[in-house]
C-alpha cells in the first residue's frame, strides 16, 4: 500500500457494539498472534484473526465490512483454546459477524431485537400480531384457537382462478411468501454491497469483474457443493465436532424445503389438500426424515456446546443460544402438529401448537437477515468470494508470467 | 609461622591415585613440624584428631591437604591457628585424568614420557602442592581487625526526601540507627508528592492509589531518630566509612556532622523535553510531556493549553527519547506505567474520551502487567506497536500524528486533542556530584561508562554498592524503577548501610571479602609516588598528600589487591597475602631439568569465578592438564608482575591468568581487576618480546563462572601452543 495513510478515528461505540454482542474480551488481546498461527483455515495470504482482532479493538467498522475473513472462520475455536490471554478470537468473530450483519442489513431495529434478550418478547409480539391479523382476515374473523375445526382446519375456501385453497393455506402462502421476498430483497441487497466492497478493498481489475450470472455460474456452484460437503469446517480442530451435527442440520433443512417445496405444488397448484394420511404419505415421510435430521442437528449443537465450554473453545452467547433454541422449538413444535392432531383428546389444541410453529418459523425466516442465521446467506457469499479472487489470483499471475 | 602441621586427607580417591607416604615425606622435607594422613578429615573424628594434634603438639598453623578452600570451610576453622587448604581432591585426582591415543581414559600407569608415567606426573604436582602450602604458611601473618583510631559513627545519612530516601530512613531507624535526612527542596516527598495517583504497591497491582510517600512523610517527621535538613545540600564528604566527615548546607548555615554509612537516594530528573522538537515538542502546540499531563491531572482539569478546549482525544508517545542512543539509550522502566495511568486518569474524567498508546515495547514491570491488562480492558484505550513518523499541527487545534509500522499493517494517521510524550528519567548524578567527595578520584561516583550515569557498580553480585564502599544507592538514581522497587530497593541499601556499620565496628571488609581482616599496608619508605595505586584503585580507597604519597582509608578498601598488583615497588602487603608469600610459593615448586619431556605451567586463578569454574571442572571429573600449577589470587588485579618474573625464572613454561570478564557486561567482582592484569600483562609480554621470548607465554584469559568446557579447551590449548615453542630457556638457570 506504500505511502497510502490511514486516517485513524477510533470509534468507541464500535468497540461498545462489538462488546454487547458476545465480543466482550476482544480488547484483552496483546496481538502475539498465536491465533492466527493455530488457527486450520487462515490463509498464507491473508492471515486472520489476528489482524482483525486489533481493527475490532480500535472499532473499525467498515475494515470489518470489507474483510470476507470474517465469514471464513468457521468458529473451529482453536485461537480461542490457545490464546495466552483469553482474549477469545473465535468468540470474538461471531460477534464481528452479528455486527456486519446489522450493518449491512437496513432496519436495524430488528437486529437489535434478535441479539438481546429483551427484544424476545417483542418480536415474539410482532410474528404473533401479523399472523393473527392475516389470520383473522382469511378466516373471515378470528377464529376459536381452541377447536382445530375452527382453526387451522376450517371450512373456509377461497377461489381463485383455478384454485381452491384452504383460508390456512391462504393465510400462510400471504405471510410467508411476502417474508420470503422481504428476505431475499433485503438480503440480495445486502450480498451486492458486500461483494462490492470486497470487489473495492482487494483492488479487483475490472476487467475481472464478472457479471454475477458469470460469478453464480462460475463460482456458486463449487462453493456450495463446499459448503454441503463441510470441507472447510472438517479441518477445524477443538471444535471438529460441529462440523457432523451441523451437516445434518443442514441436510434437515434442505428435506424440509423440498418438503415444503413439494406441499406448496402439489396442494396449493395440483389441488391435492392436505391433511394427508399422516402414517402413508410419502411426502410425509420425507418431512418426517428432515424433522429428525433437524432435531438430530440442533440438539447435538447444543449439547456439543455444553462439553466445548468445558475445554474453553467456545462461548454460547445470547445470540447463539437464541438461533439455536428457535430451530429447537420449530423441529419440536412441527412434530408436536403432527402428534397433536393424531391424538383425539389433544386434537383440539393442534390450533394452539399450530400458531406458535407458525410463530417460531417466521421468526426464523426473519432470523435469517437480522441473526446469526445470516451466515448461511453471507458465509456463502464470503466462500464465493474467496474461490472467485483465488482464481482471478491464478489468472493474474499466469498473466504476470506471460 | 614457626609451627606448622600437614594434614593429608585419604579419602575422596587421594589415597587411590597418589602416594599419601611420598606427600608425608615432602612436607617433612619442607620443615613441616608434623605430618599426619588420616582418612575422612571433614568428619567429626577428623576434625578431632586435628584439634588434638593442634593441642598436643602446639601447632600455630596447619596445611589442611583435602578438598578445595571453597568447600567445608567451616570444617576446618580451628580459631586462631592459621589453616591453608591444599586442594588434592578437586585440584588433583578429581581433575587431572591420563587420555590415551584415541582420546579415552587410560590408568595412571601410562607412560607420558620416556621412563615417566603419568602418575609420576600426578605425584609431582599433589607434591608441589603441598610444598608450596608449606612455603606459604611459613611466611604467613594472622590478621589483625582494622580498627581506627577515631570513633566510629553510627549515624546513617540518606540524601534525598523521596520515596526511596524516606523508606530508607523508616528502616534505619526501625532497626536502630539515628538518622539524618538531606533533602534538596524545601518539603520532603521528591516526585511522587506531586503525581496525583500512582498503582498501588502491593497485590493485586490493578488499581490506582493516591501517593503513598504522604505516609511516609508524616513518619519520617514524627520518628525521633530522623533529623530532616529540608532545602539542604551536601557540599563536602569526606573521610570514609564510619569515619565520613559531611558537611551540609542549609540556607546559608554550614554544619559538619559524621557519618557512618550514606545512603544516596536522590533520585531522577525527567529528561529535558526540548530535545525533543522531532516529536513536535515546543513547535506544535499541545503537545505536553507526561509531568504536564501529570499536573493537569493534579488539577483536574483536561483541557488543551493552546486554547483551553476540553481534550476528548489523547495519543501518548512511549519511549519519547528513551532508547535512543541520541537521547537516553535506556529503557526507563515506569513511562509505560504512568502512561496506562494517565490514561486511566482521562477514561475515569471522560468516560467518551480516546486515550491512544504508541510504543515500541508495552514494558510494565513485573506483576503490574496486571494493571496494564486492566487498562487493556477498557474499551476507550486504543494500543498499538507502532513508529511516529511525524506530529504537526492538524485542523481545529488538534494535532496531527503519522504512525508507521503499525498493528493495524497500515501507515496510519490520527488527530487528536494532545500528545503526550512519555520522556524518561535522567539520574541526578548524572549531571551533579551531588556527595562532594574528598577523594583523590574525584567528588562524584566514578562513572563506568556502562550505567549511563546511574550510580550502579556490579549489578550482577552486589546490588546497591556503588564503587564508593559505604556509599549505597537506592530508587530511580540506582536504576531506573517504580515506586514499588524504589521501597524494595531502599530497604535492601538500608540493609547494607548497617552491615557496612557492623563490619567496620568488628574490624573486617565490608564485602564482598566480608570474613577478611588482613587490609593492604605500605611500606612508604621504598614509595616513589608513582601514583598507581593511589590511580588505580576501583574503589578510591586512598588520597594522596601533598607530595603524592598515598594515604590510605581501610574502611573504603574491598581487599581486592588491585594496589598491591600494581605496585612496581612492591611496599604494598597484607598480612595473609604478599610479595614475599607468592615468590615461596613459586620457589618452592619442584622443576624438573631442561630436556625433561613434560611441561610446567603456572596459573594465576581468581577466586571469584574461575576457581569455582575449575571446582565444577573438578566435579564433573573433566581433565586439564597435569603440567599446570594453580595459584589463587583474590583478583586478576591482585597479580603484581614480580609474580611473573618468579615463575618465568623459575623455570616455568608458561603463565596463564584466569580472570572474569571486563568492559561491557563485566562480571569482575572488583569492576577494574580483570582490566587492569590484562594491560599490566601487556608491558609484560613487551617485556618477554625484548628477551627473544615468545609473549605467548604469558597469556591472560577471562571467563565466565559457567564457562567449564571453554576453560578446559583454554588450558589444553596453552598447553599444546607452549610446547610448539620448546621448554623456557631459563629453566635451570
Amino acid at each position: 500500500m506504500g505511502e497510502q495513510v490511514l486516517k485513524v478515528d477510533a470509534d468507541l461505540s464500535a468497540v461498545k457494539e462489538i462488546q454487547s454482542v458476545g465480543g466482550e474480551t476482544v480488547k484483552r488481546c496483546y496481538q502475539c498472534a498465536t491465533c492466527s498461527s493455530v488457527c486450520p483455515l487462515s490463509p498464507d495470504e491473508a492471515p486472520f484473526p489476528r489482524k482483525q482482532m486489533i481493527l475490532a479493538q480500535w472499532g473499525f467498522r467498515e475494515k470489518l465490512l470489507s474483510d470476507p475473513s470474517i465469514w471464513l472462520c468457521h468458529q473451529c475455536g482453536d485461537c480461542t483454546r490457545y490464546c495466552p490471554r483469553n482474549a477469545r478470537p473465535g468468540d470474538v468473530f461471531a460477534s464481528l459477524r452479528l455486527m456486519v450483519t446489522k450493518e449491512l442489513v437496513p432496519f436495524k431495529f430488528l437486529n437489535t431485537f434478535y441479539n438481546q434478550p429483551w427484544g424476545l418478547p417483542i418480536l415474539v409480539l410482532i410474528s404473533f400480531i401479523i399472523l393473527f391479523i392475516f389470520t383473522a382476515l382469511t378466516f373471515k374473523g378470528v377464529p376459536n384457537f381452541f377447536d382445530a375445526k375452527s382453526f387451522p382446519y376450517s371450512d373456509i375456501y377461497y377461489k381463485i382462478g383455478f384454485l381452491k385453497l384452504p383460508a390456512r393455506v391462504v393465510m400462510i402462502d400471504i405471510v410467508f411468501l411476502s417474508l420470503a421476498g422481504f428476505v431475499i430483497v433485503v438480503m440480495a441487497n445486502a450480498v451486492s454491497k458486500m461483494w462490492k466492497t470486497y470487489l473495492d478493498y482487494y483492488n479487483i481489475p475490472q476487467a475481472y469483474r464478472y457479471s454475477y450470472g458469470k460469478i453464480i455460474s462460475s463460482y456458486l456452484i463449487p462453493a456450495l457443493k463446499e459448503i454441503i460437503n463441510h470441507s472447510r469446517f472438517e479441518k477445524c480442530g477443538s471444535n471438529s465436532w460441529r462440523a457432523n451435527p451441523h451437516k445434518m442440520l443442514v441436510f434437515g433443512f434442505i428435506i424440509l424445503f423440498i418438503t415444503t417445496g413439494t406441499v406448496f405444488i402439489l396442494a396449493d397448484i395440483v389441488g391435492m389438500h392436505t391433511p394427508w394420511n399422516p402414517l402413508t404419505h410419502p411426502v410425509k415421510w420425507l418431512g418426517y426424515i428432515g424433522g429428525i435430521l433437524l432435531l438430530y442437528g440442533i440438539i447435538g449443537l447444543i449439547s456439543g456446546r455444553n462439553k466445548a465450554e468445558l475445554q474453553n473453545s467456545l462461548k454460547t452467547s445470547y445470540p447463539d443460544r437464541f438461533l439455536l433454541w428457535l430451530i429447537l422449538f420449530v423441529g419440536i413444535t412441527g412434530f408436536a402438529i403432527v402428534i397433536f392432531r393424531s391424538i383425539p383428546f389433544l386434537f383440539n389444541l393442534t390450533g394452539v401448537i399450530y400458531m406458535i410453529h407458525l410463530i417460531t418459523v417466521f421468526l426464523l425466516f426473519l432470523a435469517i437477515p437480522y441473526s446469526k442465521f445470516s451466515h448461511l446467506v453471507f458465509r456463502t457469499t464470503a466462500v464465493v468470494f474467496d474461490l472467485y479472487y483465488k482464481d482471478i489470483q491464478r489468472k493474474l499471475k499466469s498473466s504476470d508470467l506471460s | 609461622m614457626e609451627k606448622i602441621g600437614v594434614f593429608i586427607c585419604k579419602s575422596c580417591d587421594i589415597e587411590k591415585r597418589l602416594n599419601i607416604e611420598e606427600l608425608e615425606a615432602v612436607a617433612r622435607e619442607q620443615g613441616a613440624q608434623s605430618v599426619y594422613s588420616k582418612e575422612f578429615l571433614c568428619s567429626k573424628e577428623g576434625r578431632d584428631f586435628i584439634n588434638t594434634k593442634i593441642q598436643e603438639d602446639g601447632l600455630d598453623a596447619v596445611s589442611i591437604c583435602a578438598c578445595s578452600m571453597r568447600v567445608n570451610y567451616d570444617v576446618f576453622n580451628f580459631g586462631k591457628v592459621a589453616v591453608d587448604r591444599v586442594s588434592l581432591r578437586e585440584g588433583v585426582v578429581w581433575s587431572r585424568f591420563p587420555v590415551g591415543q584415541n582420546g579415552n581414559g587410560v590408568d595412571d600407569s601410562i607412560e607420558v614420557a620416556s621412563g615417566v608415567t603419568f602418575r609420576d606426573e600426578l605425584m609431582a604436582l599433589a607434591k608441589d602442592y603441598v610444598r608450596m602450602s608449606v612455603a606459604k604458611l611459613r611466611v604467613y601473618k594472622t590478621p589483625e581487625p582494622f580498627k581506627p583510631e577515631e570513633e566510629i559513627s553510627n549515624t546513617i545519612l540518606v540524601i534525598g526526601g523521596g520515596v526511596a530516601g524516606l523508606t530508607a530512613a523508616l528502616e534505619c531507624a526501625k532497626a536502630g540507627y539515628d538518622v539524618i535526612v538531606v533533602e534538596k527542596e524545601n518539603e520532603l516527598g521528591g516526585f511522587a508528592r506531586r503525581m496525583k495517583a500512582h498503582c498501588e504497591t502491593k497485590p493485586p497491582y490493578k488499581n490506582l492509589v493516591t501517593p503513598i510517600v504522604n505516609d511516609l512523610i508524616k513518619e519520617v517527621e514524627g520518628n525521633e531518630r530522623i533529623k530532616v535538613y529540608k532545602g539542604a545540600v551536601v557540599t563536602k564528604t569526606s573521610g570514609g566509612p564510619g569515619l565520613y566527615r559531611v558537611t551540609i548546607k542549609q540556607g546559608n548555615k554550614e554544619e559538619e556532622v559524621k557519618i557512618g554509612a550514606i545512603v544516596l537516594a536522590v533520585g531522577f530528573k525527567p529528561y529535558d523535553a526540548s530535545q525533543l522538537s522531532h516529536l513536535g515538542f515546543g513547535v506544535v502546540p499541545n503537545v505536553i510531556t507526561n509531568v504536564d499531563f501529570e499536573k493537569m491531572a493534579v488539577e483536574g482539569r483536561f483541557v488543551r493549553p493552546s486554547d483551553g478546549a476540553p481534550v476528548n482525544s489523547v495519543l501518548f508517545v512511549q519511549c519519547a527519547g528513551q532508547r535512543d542512543e541520541n537521547h537516553l539509550p535506556y529503557c526507563s522502566s515506569y513511562c509505560c506505567l504512568a502512561s496506562l495511568k494517565q490514561a486511566k486518569y482521562l477514561r475515569e474524567a471522560n468516560p467518551d474520551a480516546k486515550a491512544y498508546i504508541v510504543y515500541e515495547y508495552m514494558r510494565t514491570m513485573g506483576i503490574y502487567e496486571n494493571f496494564y491488562k486492566t487498562l487493556q480492558d477498557d474499551p476507550g484505550v486504543f494500543l498499538t506497536k507502532g513508529d511516529i513518523v511525524s506530529i504537526s499541527e492538524g485542523s481545529n487545534g488538534k494535532v496531527k500524528v503519522v504512525v508507521d509500522n503499525t498493528l493495524l499493517g497500515e501507515k496510519v494517521e490520527l488527530e487528536v486533542d494532545l500528545v503526550v510524550l512519555a520522556v524518561g528519567m535522567v539520574p541526578v548524578t548524572a549531571e551533579e556530584a551531588v556527595l562532594n567527595l574528598e577523594y583523590r578520584q574525584g567528588p562524584a561516583l566514578p562513572e563506568l561508562e556502562l550505567f549511563y550515569g546511574y550510580a550502579d557498580s556490579n549489578y550482577i553480585c552486589f546490588p546497591y554498592e556503588t564503587r564508593r564502599t559505604g556509599i549505597y544507592a537506592a530508587g530511580a538514581v540506582h536504576q531506573p524503577m517504580t515506586i514499588d522497587q524504589a521501597i524494595e530497593d531502599a530497604r535492601g541499601a538500608a540493609l547494607k548501610a548497617i552491615q557496612c556499620l557492623k563490619a567496620i565496628e568488628v574490624g573486617h571488609a565490608v564485602h564482598p571479602r566480608t570474613w577478611d581482616y588482613a587490609y593492604p599496608e605500605w611500606d612508604l619508605k621504598m614509595c616513589t609516588q608513582c601514583k598507581r595505586c593511589t590511580e588505580e584503585c576501583p574503589f578510591g580507597a586512598l588520597n594522596e598528600d601533598e607530595k603524592a604519597f598515598p594515604i590510605p582509608f581501610i574502611t573504603r578498601c574491598r581487599r581486592c589487591g588491585t594496589c598491591f598488583g600494581s605496585c612496581p615497588q612492591r611496599i604494598i602487603n597484607f598480612k595473609d597475602y604478599s610479595i614475599d608469600m607468592v615468590g615461596s610459593m613459586i620457589k618452592a615448586t619442584e622443576m624438573p631439568e631442561q630436556g625433561y619431556e613434560q611441561y610446567r605451567f603456572m596459573a594465576f586463578v581468581c577466586e571469584n569465578d574461575a576457581l569455582p569454574a575449575l571446582d565444577m571442572i573438578a566435579y564433573k571429573r573433566m581433565s586439564i592438564p597435569v603440567g599446570f600449577r594453580i595459584i589463587p589470587v583474590r583478583c586478576l588485579g591482585a597479580v603484581n608482575v614480580s609474580f611473573v618474573k618468579d615463575a618465568m625464572s623459575k623455570g616455568y613454561d608458561g603463565i596463564l591468568l584466569l580472570g572474569c570478564k571486563y568492559g561491557e557486561n563485566y562480571q569482575c567482582h572488583f569492576i577494574k581487576g580483570s582490566e587492569l592484569a590484562n594491560r599490566r600483562m601487556e608491558n609484560v609480554q613487551e617485556t618477554l618480546q625484548q628477551l627473544a621470548l615468545e609473549m605467548e607465554r604469558v597469556t591472560i584469559d577471562t571467563v565466565a563462572i559457567d564457562e567449564l568446557e571453554k576453560i578446559v579447551n583454554k588450558m589444553n590449548e596453552f598447553a599444546e601452543t607452549i610446547k610448539t615453542y620448546g621448554e623456557n630457556p631459563f629453566k635451570g638457570w
